[in-house]
């Protein structure tokens, strides 16, 4: 857990601010281009958040070397997964804006 | 004669007083014999290093605050003083100027001489000592690590031309007026230790990488944020660079996830909260430390 935060961090925060805009947009007008910046925003938003979860509570003073480092490569895992999950949705099926929109078409 | 009346006649309000101070021990006592007893029940936290074998446990102190003064520290020394001589806690100035007697009072982290008594009937008070310290004694937390972070920090001014020796008289510095304004809300810090204790993420990783070749990415969060941005930010240092280097990691400063404890606890009303935040965006690149408003070596020679 060392290196360089300070580069990445102005980029944790304007993704949170992005997403502002972002998850709106994409519900308005779905297309293919808004879902896929909605999926990878939104995953790296969640990623960033529960890494600082793991490395906060899995932490080498409670858990001992090896652990806290598996709990971050599965972060990592679950995000990747996540992700390609999501871009191959937006692909292959209606996509993400749409899903949300047919929830309010369910009656019909 | 006319100058002597004079001069008593400007004296006059401080005999007064004088006569009233003395008055008021005795008011004050006559007043105590006829009030009924304002019995209190104090719970303070108990751990004494030369009984290893025996667990922390809370002792309740019953303290009539018709004899006692207002503070809590007055309560703590009261009962010191007169019912148990080896209640262990530190304090100084009993003005909250010291910062030696910070405590966790029903809670809050916060300072015993300027946390009043509460007077409800039939309240007991908790004392324990600062959260998440190892402990020396009864009330009294083991600061070294603290001590250590604020060390790393390098709190002094620090110049370009530190090495270089000087012959002129005058060596002072100089410092517009709106430069020395920045310093307000950080110069009053009087290292009490009461945000730090309070954070979740320095009791998370405050001792993260402890030894003395690592203590420099020890997570410090408020205390070493807070105090390193009043360096940062003072228009005479010269080594923000530096200073910003030594925190990029992940969490010398990142570690802050604006909890906000500390500017809630904080006993002076300070906001080392806004000091961190303002280092990120330093560190982040996009805020600026700005130019000096006036020259600060112009005295120099």
């Amino acid at each position: 857990m060392s290196g360089d935060h300070s580069k990445l961090w102005p980029i944790e925060k304007a993704v949170s601010i992005a997403l502002l805009g972002v998850v709106p947009a994409t519900l308005l007008f779905s297309n293919l281009v808004l879902d896929n910046i909605f999926a990878l925003l939104v995953v790296a938003h969640f990623h960033w958040g529960l890494e600082a979860c793991a490395v906060d509570y899995i932490r080498p003073v409670i858990f001992g070397p090896v652990i806290p480092k598996l709990a971050i490569g599965l972060l990592y895992a679950i995000s990747a997964l996540t992700l390609g999950s999501l871009l191959y949705y937006n692909h292959t099926c209606i996509g993400i804006g749409c899903t949300f929109n047919t929830l309010w078409s369910i009656k019909n | 004669m006319s100058r002597e009346v004079q001069l008593f006649k400007r004296c006059r309000g401080l005999f007064v007083h004088v006569r009233s101070i003395h008055l008021a021990t005795v008011t004050n006592a006559a007043a105590a014999e006829a009030k009924p007893v304002r019995e209190k029940t104090f719970s303070v936290y108990r751990w004494n290093p030369d009984q290893p074998d025996k667990k922390p446990y809370m002792q309740d102190y019953s303290v009539d605050l018709n004899n006692c003064g207002p503070m809590i520290l007055d309560a703590l020394i009261k009962i010191k003083n007169e019912v148990d001589p080896t209640l262990t806690f530190r304090r100084s100035c009993r003005e909250g100027i010291c910062g030696s007697c910070a405590m966790n009072i029903g809670g809050v982290n916060t300072l015993a001489c300027i946390s009043k008594i509460d007077t409800r009937p039939g309240k007991t008070t908790k004392i324990y000592p600062l959260p998440h310290m190892y402990v020396v004694k009864d009330l009294v937390p083991d600061m070294n690590n603290f001590y250590n972070q604020y060390k790393s920090i390098e709190p002094w001014l620090q110049r370009k031309d530190d090495g270089v020796k000087k012959s002129g008289e005058v060596q002072q510095l100089l410092q517009s007026v709106q430069d020395r304004d920045k310093l307000d809300g950080l110069y009053e810090c009087i290292l009490c230790a009461c945000c730090s204790t309070s954070c979740p993420s320095y009791w998370w990783n405050g001792d993260k990488y402890l030894g003395p070749a690592v203590l420099m990415q020890v997570s410090i969060i408020s205390v070493r944020s807070h105090c390193a941005y009043r360096w940062i930010i003072d228009s005479r240092d010269e080594a923000i660079e530096r200073r910003l280097d030594k925190m990029r990691d992940p969490f010398s400063a990142f570690r802050c996830h604006t909890i906000m404890n500390c500017t809630r606890t904080c006993p002076k009303g300070l906001n080392p909260g806004k000091a961190i935040a303002e280092i990120k965006k330093l560190l982040g690149g996009v805020a600026k430390k700005p130019e000096p408003g006036l020259k600060t070596a112009t005295l120099q020679s």
